[in-house]
């Protein structure tokens, strides 16, 4: 064998052993560092404040959900850092920023997506929805493959309630992306939708729409759409009981594309358009029978007269609207009061929130109403429908 | 026991190497276990809720205790063997310190539990590749360090006159290992912020295979191939192209494992012409090893070794020609975060690294035991692991990477995606399975003391 000088130990050992990892390291870590360092422009409400400590250096809440982030391996399934390619900014929000992460230490931005990136988690979900989704992700996506995590909760009595531990890993996952939250919530939270109006109705549709209700929509409103799913002991305000109500199919596309915000009711938006319809065709033939006993109540002429006036003495008005037209004011509330001219209720299920009101919203049991006036406010409530608006729904 | 039964002026350490393969190939079946209970887990929507209540079987510790188990309990144990096996017989040189290193071969397997317990008990660092807390890191590097010791000392006393190539890539692959491994848990996993920590993270995760893993199963091969076909390597000056190319190169490219993040973006364009030049790196020693391979094909079917080292080969093209199309940033847009780069990290480690190691398991074992091993179980092993690594695991796994690439192209929802892998996840978790019992095989075989491997002449180079 030849010798020659690239072949003495020092001088592999000094050229290639210390010599390129120098290079490596000053070239490529060190460079980057200072380049990032020089450029980076963070606006200053987040220069001057690092969210993972308070003032005396000890971990915030947020501090300690992102240990716990790390500690588990969140990590390895859920990147966190939006892209500039591959229709990322579309899906997820806005491309991350350096500044973003700046006191991200060590950095978490993940090599793998197995569920989705969270960089742009913050406002994007209720934390009802996240502590459901913890305890078990089958409550929130019944589809998922996420492990579950009930050693982060306490059970008391029958009922699960989040542990400090998950009430501070939802403080971090709710801080994700915090700074970019209102472009977020602009393209996951539209304010309006429009379409062009249902599609005929084909047995497909409903197939369809069975395949996809039970893919994303029985962990909380269960396999029976009463709204008693796995997910419930954590909603506020629980789910909704779909067999209690009469709802359009507009009006449940509505909801599917936009979500509810204050509730654990997520935007379904990135599902099709001819799927949001397929789905809103299965949704809507729950509460197919209550349209005609609650309409037959508003033919009552008499009851809805007194109706109406136990509705504005009652104080129903306030959030309400007058004639049942949410005012602008009151649309700001999470969740907003609802629309009475876009859906019917069952009578029983009406007088049961009279009497308790809505908890996890600001529907407070109606003290304002004598219980004995309860029919004639159904018979009126009924009555706000908009029969001519969804006329060809009921002609169907 | 071995050390008796050696002929005198004997310079082998043959006590050593066995603790360290025994040992990496008893966390060899742990890493496997633990990586098939994960394809198990993501098989399905109910394979999360089966033991899904016991926090310390969550996929999230179980992802990261695979990955510590492999690397620092499989692969550092398994190449620390060959170099302790390899260094003396190159350098003419009994090892330096060598009660401390047996003693230290304990002591590291208690490191690496140490580690694995902490991510168990739910306790990491953010740090991809080397997630164990602080104690486990200051345990491992202190066993390290003192492998390191001996082994460069050993060789930096020994006046060779000539280093052969196995000795050069030894060197390259313990120094800047050491100083990688310490860069990534002090800097990385406690100083660096954000995207400049991306950045060095990038290069801790590409260098710990690309300057650990990489140098040390070229040098197996640089050894062990000229030893079994009998032959010289045909090229020397095509290896001393591709270990200086390697040693250059394969440390720029790190950043390439952050395209598109927030990293500075002069960064991840100068890391695309870096990564791609690696393909140079590849090729010498894949020439070198056709080369003296020349005529000697036949023997595959007869030396266990050799043809785990073959297969090796093959699958080092074709995982070390991913690579550099891998940092074409028109493919990253689709494989990246991807299983296709899962199945690219387990051809690499498992398909290349893992069979260069057996085949100097296979290769050693009676050089070490004084008893040769089975040749129907070494069959087995061979075909179970080639099949189901290959057509279940690495053929489903770029599968399903790539319809999840091509799926988030489209806008629909994430869970599609999720949905359209599972078929070839559930696959992956039967490849698991086919994977153990293979290993359960090479185990039965080496400790079957078969005739196999007896006949193999004592070479010296």
């Amino acid at each position: 064998m030849s010798e020659s000088k690239a072949e003495k130990p020092m001088f592999v050992l000094l050229f290639a052993g210390f010599g390129c990892f120098l290079l490596s390291f000053l070239g490529m870590g060190l460079g980057p560092w200072i380049s990032l360092s020089a450029t980076m422009e963070p606006p200053k409400e987040i220069a001057d404040a690092n969210p993972y400590k308070d003032e005396n250096g000890d971990k915030t809440d947020i501090g300690r959900g992102r240990e716990t982030y790390i500690n588990e391996g969140c990590w390895h399934c859920h990147s966190q850092f939006v892209r500039p390619v591959a229709n990322e900014e579309f899906r997820y929000g806005p491309v991350s920023e350096s500044w973003e992460s700046m006191y991200d230490v060590p950095n978490t931005f993940g090599t793998r997506r197995i569920g989705p990136d969270l960089s742009r988690e913050a406002g994007r979900r209720s934390n009802d929805w996240h502590y459901a989704h913890l305890w078990n992700p089958r409550s929130t996506v019944p589809r998922s493959i996420m492990p579950k995590y009930p050693w982060m909760f306490e059970q008391d009595g029958e009922t699960w309630k989040p542990s400090d531990k998950a009430k501070d890993l939802v403080a971090y996952l709710q801080y994700l992306g915090g700074a970019k939250k209102e472009e977020v919530r602009k393209m996951v939270w539209p304010s309006r939708v429009v379409t062009a109006g249902a599609p005929q109705v084909t047995e497909a549709h409903g197939r369809r729409g069975k395949a996809l209700f039970e893919k994303h929509c029985i962990g909380c409103h269960g396999d029976k759409a009463d709204g008693v799913g796995l997910a419930k002991d954590f909603l506020a305000p629980s789910a909704a009981d779909l067999t209690t109500r009469y709802l359009p199919r507009e009006e449940i596309f509505r909801v599917l594309f936009m979500g509810s915000e204050g509730s654990a009711m997520p935007s379904f938006s990135e599902l099709t358009e001819k799927d949001l319809w397929a789905l809103a065709q299965y949704v809507h033939e729950f509460g197919k029978d209550v349209r005609g006993p609650a309409l037959k109540t508003a033919d009552n002429a008499a009851a809805v007269d007194r109706g109406r006036q136990a509705y504005i003495n009652g104080g129903c008005k306030t959030c309400h609207g007058e004639d049942g037209l949410v005012p602008e004011s009151m649309e700001s509330l999470q969740p907003a009061p609802k629309h009475f001219r876009d859906r019917l209720y069952s009578a029983d299920y009406l007088k049961h929130v009279f009497e308790k009101g809505r908890p996890g919203t600001v529907m407070v049991p109606a003290t304002g109403v004598k219980p004995a006036d309860y029919d004639d406010l159904v018979a009126y409530l009924s009555s706000l429908f908009d029969r001519q608006k969804y006329k060809a729904e009921e002609d169907r | 026991m071995s050390d008796a039964e050696k002929p005198p002026g004997s310079t082998d350490e043959l006590g050593l190497v066995k603790i360290h393969l025994v040992a990496g190939i008893c966390w060899l079946v742990v890493g496997m276990l633990f990586g098939t209970f994960m394809g198990y887990r993501l098989s399905g929507a109910g394979a999360s809720e089966w033991l899904g209540n016991y926090e310390f079987l969550s996929f999230g510790r179980i992802r990261m205790g695979h990955t510590h188990i492999v690397v620092y309990g499989w692969l550092v144990n398994g190449l620390t063997a060959f170099s302790y096996y390899a260094v003396p017989r190159l350098t003419g040189k009994r090892l330096m310190l060598r009660k401390l290193v047996l003693v230290n071969a304990f002591l590291y397997q208690v490191a690496v539990l140490v580690g694995l317990g902490a991510l168990i008990a739910g306790q990491a660092e953010g740090v991809e590749y080397t997630e164990a807390p602080w104690y486990a890191d200051i345990l491992i590097a202190g066993c390290f360090v003192i492998s390191v010791a001996s082994i460069i000392g050993t060789i930096l006393t020994s006046n060779v006159r000539a280093m052969y190539v196995s000795l050069w890539y030894i060197i390259l692959a313990f120094i800047f290992t050491t100083l990688n491994y310490v860069m990534s848990n002090t800097i990385v996993a406690h100083v660096a912020p954000g995207a400049a920590g991306a950045a060095l993270e990038g290069l801790w995760i590409h260098n710990l295979v690309g300057l650990f893993v990489t140098p040390l199963g070229a040098a197996i091969v640089y050894y062990m191939l000229p030893v079994i076909v009998k032959r010289p390597i045909a090229s020397h000056k095509l290896s001393l192209i591709g270990f200086w190319t390697l040693a250059f190169f394969y440390p720029l490219g790190g950043s390439h494992h952050f395209f598109y993040s927030p990293t500075p973006w002069w960064l991840q364009v100068i890391a695309v012409p870096l990564t791609f030049a690696l393909i140079f790196v590849v090729y010498t020693v894949v020439y070198n090893f056709f080369a003296t391979m020349k005529g000697q094909w036949k023997l595959i079917a007869k030396s266990i070794p050799l043809r785990f080292l073959a297969f090796g080969i093959i699958n080092y093209i074709i995982t070390c020609t991913q690579g550099p199309f891998h940092a074409l940033l028109s493919v990253q847009q689709v494989v990246h975060f991807t299983d296709w780069i899962v199945a690219h990290a387990h051809l690499a480690l498992f398909g290349v690294f893992s069979w260069w190691l057996f085949a100097f398991i296979y290769w050693i074992w009676p050089r070490i035991t004084g008893h040769g091993y089975s040749r129907a179980f070494a069959e087995w092993h061979f075909w179970i692991t080639l099949v189901a690594f290959w057509v279940l695991y690495y053929i489903a796994d770029t599968t399903a990477g790539l319809m999840q690439g091509m799926f988030w192209l489209t806008t629909l929802p994430l869970m599609n995606s999720i949905e359209a892998a599972e078929p070839f996840w559930a696959t992956r978790a039967i490849s698991g399975v086919l994977i153990v019992i293979g290993t359960i095989c090479f185990i039965i075989s080496l400790m079957k003391k078969g005739k196999e491997g007896m006949e193999v002449a004592d070479v010296r180079e």
